[in-house]
């Protein structure tokens, strides 16, 4: 099996890019490309050990906890109506994400997917721009054996 | 969606056939079963509290005419060690079929649902002996002369199904049925 930690974050650019409404999705972009809004920047994020085997000594097998950031920015008129649209895509995302099949197949039974937070960023003086910035836990089992696949 | 109104203690037998079946990526995917448990009040059930509510429960596994106390399949009987993919880490479907009755000769199994514990435990009873013939004495003989079993399991999800189990309880209409089995007391003299 490949790595799933790439196959994660694909997958999640992919889904975020699904999403209705959202016109374009990026990976590790400061930006999207011609400033497309409503845009999804996908930050790959930590991977973190969540736990291993008792004696395991060599990192054949453990559990990691992959953390993305899924920024949405998008325009609004005013900061109520910027409200409103990114808890509507914050809602759209986290449910497409949640319960895409695909990526519930890449954590296995063994692994999951968390949605762990929300944070709105405080909007820059005189733009029309908002973001929030979405944090989805995945865990998934690690096989040092799929790194050279 | 009907409500449905259980009636606690009424049912005070819950025997029958509970099996775990492993949907575990990590590990083997084994299926244990046991073939006729019988559960005992447990920890308390907890209606207030700031953590999710769990229905634990504990039984005696009792052991068939052969001394059985049920079946564990392997996925894989020539499995290799040592390999990192013999590690262990549990996950499954635990389906509770009760024993059958007059009244219910095939009964269906039962999902369980959200299942955050299932353990099972082994007791041995031994009779020791000692050779006391030298300066230190040694135990030199110890037959196993009792086995018992028991299973701990904590489900989550609290469905009718599941309370009824937990809480040994029949439906309404056996509060009736079990006071009407009750012996009137003696009529005092007079």
């Amino acid at each position: 099996m490949a790595d799933p930690r790439e196959a994660i974050l694909n997958r999640v650019v992919a889904v975020c890019a699904a999403v209705t409404g959202i016109q374009t999705a990026v990976r590790n972009r400061l930006d999207a490309a011609a400033l497309r809004r409503p845009a999804s920047i996908v930050h790959d994020g930590a991977e973190q050990l969540l736990d291993a085997p008792q004696g395991e000594r060599r990192s054949r097998l453990q559990r990691m906890e992959l953390s993305p950031s899924i920024k949405v920015v998008l325009r609004g008129d005013d900061g109520a109506e910027a409200g409103a649209l990114m808890t509507l895509y914050r809602s759209r995302i986290v449910f497409a994400v949640l319960n895409d099949a695909e990526l519930l197949g890449l954590v296995g039974s063994n692994g999951g997917i968390r949605y762990e937070s929300a944070t709105v960023a405080l909007p820059d003086a005189e733009a029309r721009e908002y973001s929030i910035t979405l944090e989805i836990i995945f865990t998934y089992p690690f096989y040092l054996s799929d790194l050279g696949a | 969606m009907a409500a449905s109104t259980l009636s606690i203690g009424t049912a005070p037998q819950q025997r029958g056939t509970l099996v775990f079946t492993g949907a575990n990526d990590i590990g083997p995917q084994v299926v244990l079963t046991l073939t006729l448990v019988q559960f005992s009040p447990s920890g308390s059930i907890n209606f207030i509290g700031d953590d999710y509510g769990i229905l634990e429960l504990t039984g005696e596994v009792l052991a068939d005419e052969d001394g059985s106390f049920g079946t564990l399949v392997h996925p894989d009987d020539a499995a290799d060690t040592p390999d990192e993919r013999n590690y262990y880490l549990g996950t499954g479907v635990v389906t509770w079929t009760p024993e059958a009755t007059t009244a219910v000769p095939t009964p269906t199994a039962l999902d369980l649902g959200n299942c955050n514990a299932f353990e099972v435990t082994q007791e041995y009873e031994n009779k020791e002996h000692w050779n006391r013939r030298g300066g230190t004495r040694f135990k030199d003989y110890n037959p196993v002369t009792g086995q018992a079993a028991n299973v701990r399991i904590e489900l989550d999800e609290w469905t009718a199904a599941n309370l009824r189990i937990a809480m040994f309880a029949g439906t309404a209409g056996a509060i009736g049925t079990a006071r009407a089995t009750r012996r009137a007391p003696p009529a005092r003299a007079a």
